[in-house]
Order: C-alpha cells, then structure tokens, then sequence
C-alpha cells in the first residue's frame, strides 16, 4: 500500500477517522491547547459511531413497522425523519457525507467572505442532513468521488447561503430586525407560507389558552412524542391484520406489547442518533464559528428554527396543528391514488410548521395564519414523494428526509446533473 | 467545578448556540465551569448547578431535583443572556467567592 492508498482507503476512507480529523484543524485553526485537541477529536469519533448503533436500532424497528403497515393496508408506510434517513445513510456514505460537509463549509465561508451574502449557516444538524441527502443523490448518479465531493459541497454550500436568503425579507417583518436569519432547511416552506399569508390583512393577537400552553408543553420533549408517536401508528396499523396474523410475525406476542416494546426501541434508537450528532457537532460548529468570526466581518448567523417561536407562540402551536391536519389530508389523498404513502411526522411539522406558523400570522393575521398553515402541512408531506424515487435506488425505503428543501435541492440537483451526463 | 445545562428540545441547534455564548461570557469573566448542552428528556441525568434554555422548554421541565433555572424571553440576544446570569443565584454566589 503507497502512501496515496493509504490516506483515501485507510486515513479517509473511514468516515469517523475523517470526521475526527475535521474537527481536529478546526480546533488547531483555532489554537486550542492540545488537552482540548485530543478530547475534540475523540468525541467527534464518538459521536460518529453512536450514530450508526442508533440507526442499526431505530433501523430495526422502523422495517417492523413497515411490515405492519404493508400487511394492514396493502401500502407502503414512509416516515420522514431526518435523523433516521441521515443515520442509515452514513452507514453506506459516511465518506463521502464527511467530504461534502467539509467542502461544503469551506465554500460557504468563502461566499460570506467575497459576496454580499453574509449569513453564516449555524444550524449543524441540517448541514449534516443536507450533506446526506446530496451523497444519496449524487452517488446513485454513479458519479467517481472527487466529483461527488466537489458538487455536493459546492449545492451544499449554496443552500446554506440562499436558505437564510431567501427567508430573511420575512424573518426581517417578524423580528424587526437583521439581526439573525434562520438557518433551517425548510425554507421553500418558509417562503411558500409567508407568500400566501400575505394576501391576507392582520388584527390584533389573542392571548395563549392554557390548554395551548399545556398541548405545547407536552409537544417539547422529543422523545415522549416519537414513542407514543410510534405506539400509536403501531398499534392502529395493527388493528388491521388478523390478531393471528400479528402474533405469526412476532413470535406469538400480542400487539399491544410488540407496539409498546417497537415504539420506545425506535425512539431508544432516535436518543442514541441525537446523542451521536450532537457529540459529532458540539465540536465541529463551534470550530465553523470560530474560523467564520474571524473571517467574515459583519456576517448574519443564520439560527435554528424554533428562534421564531417567542415571536408568537400562540401562532406556533395553530401553525403546528393546522399544518399537521394539512399533512392528514395529503396522506388520506396519497392512500386514493397510490402504493407509497408519507406518513405525516410530528416533529417536522411541529418545528417546520410552527416557525411556518409564526411568519403567516405575522404577515396575514389569522386568516392567513389558517390558510398558510393547512396549504404549507399539505405541501411539505406530499413534497417528499418526489424524492423518494431518488433515494430507493440506495435502498432507503421506509424513511425519508422531512423538511421542503431537501425533497427540492435533491430534485434539482437530480435533474441538474442529469443533463450534463 | 460548576456544571451548567443548556437544553432545549432536541439539543442540537438551539443550545449549542446558547451554551457558546455563555461559554464566551464565562471567558470574559475568568471563569471555569463544565457547560455541556443536551435535549430535554436528558436534564434530569446531569447532576447541573445551573439549566438554562428558552421560556418554553424550560416550563415543560418537570425537574426531580432542586436546581436553578433559568428561562430566556430572548436566546439570541448576548447582552440578555449576561444580566440573566448576573441575577441569578448561582452566579451571584459563585462571583462573591
């Protein structure tokens, strides 16, 4: 082995060696004394392995219910989850996701620095999500990896730039200010919601109801709402087959047990995920902001959705129900037409519809508030169909990625590069 | 040493940013503490002085353990953020030491 095979199948052909190295000239660009240096790059490493542990996890449990579902209604049930598709991606593109992320951010900076597109996307989680996306995409075009690693971080490199963009002259009437943008990758949503809210006419806000209050309370805690989330699709779809037929595919167990043990393993498996990404991004983001500070004078930090929230929290919690029954309505007109159905998640339309939400209400007042948020719900869940062709080609059947720019820049990316080959 | 959480829903975004900016203030003051970020089912496993995150996280906290906690109106605003920590009690106490 010569000393190039060594570095692209041994030093980077391991995502977790790869990704450790990432974090590890973060932290040195940033003259970190070496204690810190060593502990950055462990845990980055870390982090990364917990990520594939979950996703074997959540994994297991998520063709269980697939399978219940399949048999039930004679459909196939997708869930979109980012953390989910993220995670059973890295097990087959782990490399390339690292490189495009890398590329990605380097581009980025550079963009702020030399254009006057000054955001500095802060939303790690989504970088890597969106990285993911684009490695599933862009391998299944059998392109070689350098070309992979160059297109994928320059789209990524643009979304990060153009999602703040895009959204900001809404986010500006929100918060009054420049001050932050928003660095979600549901920003077509954002953009689509705030359109159509403004060609309604805004009255004064009603005040929060405690059973507002109490419904959001409940909706904050993550892995409360995926477990009972889960039980109930579980336990519902189940009600279909034969009570013999569910105890034939689970070794005799009854459904309400195999639901509740299914349900608390897929969210056990999203906990280890989450974990995994946050080790993984707890060094890599503040070595980005680091390096961005210095370079990009004047640059806007582009934040993570619920920033909005505080804005009209009233108008989140309506914009997450509404935009919830919207995606109810897409799924009962998916079921009518086809085999494949988007099972409309909690978590995204409880973040990308609540932050949808607050825009609406804050343009259009409540008239626009219900009619954005209904049409922004519908849009988002039916949005990910298109995608779905892209990605079964790698075998990602029974999850997919959740907010609207992905099923977008995965479809434009696909038909972009389509052409050129 | 002291321990502060920074939580929020899924502890990835939100409270990274958090917990830099009370990083970089604990920086200004000469202080060192263990601040670490987290979601909010896991609060309950650190053993925290101090939980900071945004209003309405922090009022679906349902804590076993007595702990300061502080809830922010704003969690982009730095200036904020510093009289928040400044009024509370951990810091007020840790400051007189």
């Amino acid at each position: 082995m010569n000393a190039t095979q060594m570095i692209s199948k041994g030093l980077l052909g391991e995502p977790a060696l790869l990704l450790g190295l990432i974090a590890f000239v973060g932290l040195l660009l940033q003259k970190q004394p070496f204690q810190r240096l060593v502990h950055g790059t462990i845990k980055t490493m870390l982090g990364y392995t917990l990520l594939q542990i979950g996703a074997n996890a959540a994994g297991s449990s998520l063709s269980n219910l697939s399978a219940v579902i399949q048999k039930g209604f004679q459909i196939i049930g997708i869930i979109p989850h980012n953390e989910t598709i993220t995670a059973l991606a890295q097990i087959n593109f782990g490399e390339e996701i690292a490189l495009i992320m890398l590329v990605g951010m380097i581009v980025h900076l550079m963009i702020a620095r030399f254009t006057r597109i000054k955001y500095i996307f802060l939303t790690g989680h989504h970088m890597l999500f969106m990285a993911s996306l684009l490695a599933g995409v862009l391998v299944s075009m059998s392109m070689p990896l350098w070309q992979v690693m160059v297109a994928g971080g320059i789209v990524l490199a643009f979304s990060m730039s153009f999602a703040p963009l895009i959204t900001q002259p809404y986010v500006r009437r929100v918060t009054g200010n420049n001050d932050f943008a928003m660095g979600h990758f549901n920003s077509v949503g954002y953009v689509l919601s705030g359109f159509i809210a403004s060609w309604f006419k805004k009255g004064p806000e009603p005040p929060e109801s405690k059973g507002l209050q109490k419904l959001r309370s409940f909706f904050q805690d993550h892995m409360v709402v995926i477990t009972v989330f889960t039980f109930v699709l579980f336990l519902f779809s189940g009600l279909f087959i034969s009570p013999g037929g569910t105890q034939e595919m689970f070794s005799g167990r009854h459904i309400l047990v195999v639901s509740l043990i299914q349900a608390t393993w897929f969210a056990g498996g999203c906990y280890v995920i989450l974990a995994g990404v946050r080790m993984l991004l707890s060094e890599i983001v503040p070595a980005f902001k680091g390096i961005a500070d210095r370079v990009v004078p004047g640059a806007i930090p582009a934040l993570d959705c619920p920033v909005l929230f505080k804005f009209s929290p009233f108008s989140a919690m309506i914009g997450f129900l509404l935009s919830f029954t919207g995606g109810l309505v897409a799924m009962v007109i998916q079921l009518q037409v086809q085999y494949t159905v988007i099972i409309p998640g909690v978590i995204p339309h409880f973040f990308s519809g609540g932050a949808a939400g607050v825009i609406a209400y804050k343009i259009g007042g409540r008239k626009g508030l219900i009619v954005s948020s209904l049409i922004h719900g519908f849009a988002i869940t039916i949005l990910p169909n298109f995608l779905i062709p892209l990605l079964s080609n790698l075998g990602y059947l029974r999850a997919t990625f959740a907010d609207s720019d992905f099923s977008v820049i995965g479809l434009l990316v696909h038909e972009v590069f389509s052409w050129f080959k | 040493m002291k321990k502060i959480i920074v939580a929020c829903n899924s502890g990835l975004g939100t409270s990274l940013m958090i917990r830099l900016n009370v990083e970089a203030l604990l920086k200004d003051w000469g202080l060192k503490a263990w601040v670490e970020h987290t979601d909010i089912s896991s609060v309950d496993t650190f053993d925290a002085d101090l939980i900071i995150g945004s209003n309405y996280v922090m009022e679906s906290l349902q804590l076993a353990q007595d702990v300061e906690v502080i809830g922010l109106d704003d969690i982009t605003d730095r200036q904020y953020l510093k009289s928040r920590l400044l009024d509370s009690e951990t810091f007020k106490q840790w400051l007189d030491m």
